[in-house]
């Protein structure tokens, strides 16, 4: 076992220290941008005891996650919509053309429908509401890196309620193909792609697709 | 000298996870429980009997207040630290009024939340300084005689305060009966008393209402 241990790692220290180095590299760079800082300390906890990650940049409001993501060069960002200076939903539309552009999830208390619409819209990947545990932010994390979207169930369900008359009275109902209703009703339970994908007898880029265009027919704008 | 048992109360479970984890990591706590409402929090208090209960305000069902108000009723030997966003020094007096003695902000580093559950354990108070600074201005106008304006508020029995929250988060009366073992008659007879005592004639006031006394989020 030593032996093989030795072989994987290279037998002599500078080789096992290239490896090293290179599986650090390996890590995820994530940058988190919450207004709290109990918040940001305990994600940088949860996500750096997933193993996969590196935290390399925090910051408190929208102005210094821009400066953290331009100065860090991050795969990918976790951030709340709710930022002082400068709210999130500006700072995704300020980093829409940056190249390479990194993997976004929000994750915020924020679950009104036309919010989520407009970070999608902007270019964030996935959506977590704050009432969720762990498992539901690693997996939505997991899902982006794969480059699917990803939308925890109860977002999901605000999404669902706003397509199905629960809103009616406030959007024109959109026209929305009995696939991609089933698609968000799946979504809301909270299943895989790949359940979503044998339950539907589509492919995973098929799902992929028909969620996009179920976040593309939500309403855009709300009379007040 | 054994560990201090902690309740954990906050509907944000992403967060109660890695406070959990924070705590843990300290040989000197135990998170015994957590809640993630004002409801679920009394009960796990009571049936746990926490050293230590650290508490949200804006919860579901029955919010933080409330909930501060039944357990230090119920258990006068558990401490209640208040973990929340709120800058409001109204409600933060009303909530230290209620039992709490401890009040920090959530824009606080781990270790103050750590510094903070051992001195509300020792039996001191801890507030954070931002709030620390409007208690003493609020304590210093009362010691000069300018006595706050009387609220309608306070002549709300405490499951007025309860049935409050739950018209406000838009329960039925036939739910809220089920929610308390009441009858719906009674529900019924609650809220005219609610409506009268605080002269509201509408829900749409109530709610209006419940949100800027910060009883539910706007």
């Amino acid at each position: 076992m030593r032996v093989g241990a030795a072989h994987r790692y290279g037998a002599r220290p500078a080789d096992r220290d290239r490896l090293w180095k290179s599986r650090v590299r390996a890590k995820r760079r994530m940058v988190i941008a919450d207004a709290h800082q109990l918040w940001r300390h305990v994600l940088k906890c949860l996500i750096e005891g997933f193993g996969s990650y590196a935290v390399v940049g925090e910051a408190s409001d929208g102005q210094g996650l821009v400066e953290r993501v331009e100065a860090t060069k991050p795969d990918v960002i976790l951030m709340d919509v709710a930022l002082p200076v400068l709210d999130g939903i500006h700072v995704l539309r300020h980093m829409a053309g940056s190249v390479p552009r990194p993997r976004v999830v929000v994750l915020s208390e924020i679950e009104e429908p036309e919010i989520v619409r407009e970070a999608f819209a902007a270019g964030a990947m996935g959506y977590v509401s704050k009432c969720e545990s762990v498992v539901i932010l690693r997996r939505a994390l997991v899902t982006v890196r794969r480059g699917f979207s990803f939308l925890s169930p109860s977002i999901a369900r605000a999404l669902l309620e706003s397509l199905h008359g629960g809103m009616v009275s406030r959007f024109r109902r959109p026209q929305v193909p009995l696939i991609e209703v089933e698609l968000l009703r799946l979504l809301a339970k909270g299943c895989s792609d790949r359940v979503i994908a044998s339950t539907l007898g589509s492919s995973l880029n098929a799902v992929n697709f028909y969620r996009l265009d179920v976040l593309r027919r939500l309403p855009k704008t709300v009379p007040e | 000298m054994g560990k201090i048992r902690v309740l954990l109360a906050d509907d944000h479970t992403i967060l109660r996870q890695g406070l959990r984890k924070i705590l843990e990591a300290d040989p000197s706590f135990e998170v015994v429980g957590e809640a993630g409402d004002g409801r679920e929090a009394v009960k796990k208090a009571e049936a746990l009997k926490p050293d230590v209960v650290v508490m949200d305000i804006s919860m579901p069902i029955l919010n933080g207040v409330e909930a501060t108000r039944q357990i230090a009723k119920s258990l006068p030997k558990t401490k209640i630290l208040i973990l929340t966003v709120h800058e409001n020094d109204q409600l933060a007096m009303e909530i230290l009024n209620a039992g709490a003695t401890g009040y920090m902000l959530k824009d606080a580093a781990s270790e103050e939340l750590i510094a903070a559950i051992r001195a509300v354990h020792r039996g001191d108070s801890y507030l954070s300084p931002s709030i620390a600074k409007r208690v003493i201005a609020q304590y210093l106008d009362f010691a000069r005689g300018k006595v706050p304006p009387e609220e309608k508020f306070s002549d709300l029995t405490a499951r007025e305060r309860e049935i409050l929250q739950l018209i406000a988060e838009g329960y039925s009366n036939k739910e809220i009966a089920q929610m308390l073992y009441i009858s719906e008659k009674t529900v019924k007879t609650h809220r005219e008393n609610i409506m009268r005592k605080l002269d509201l004639h509408s829900v749409a006031e109530l709610v209006r209402y419940a949100i800027r006394r910060g009883i539910i989020q706007g």
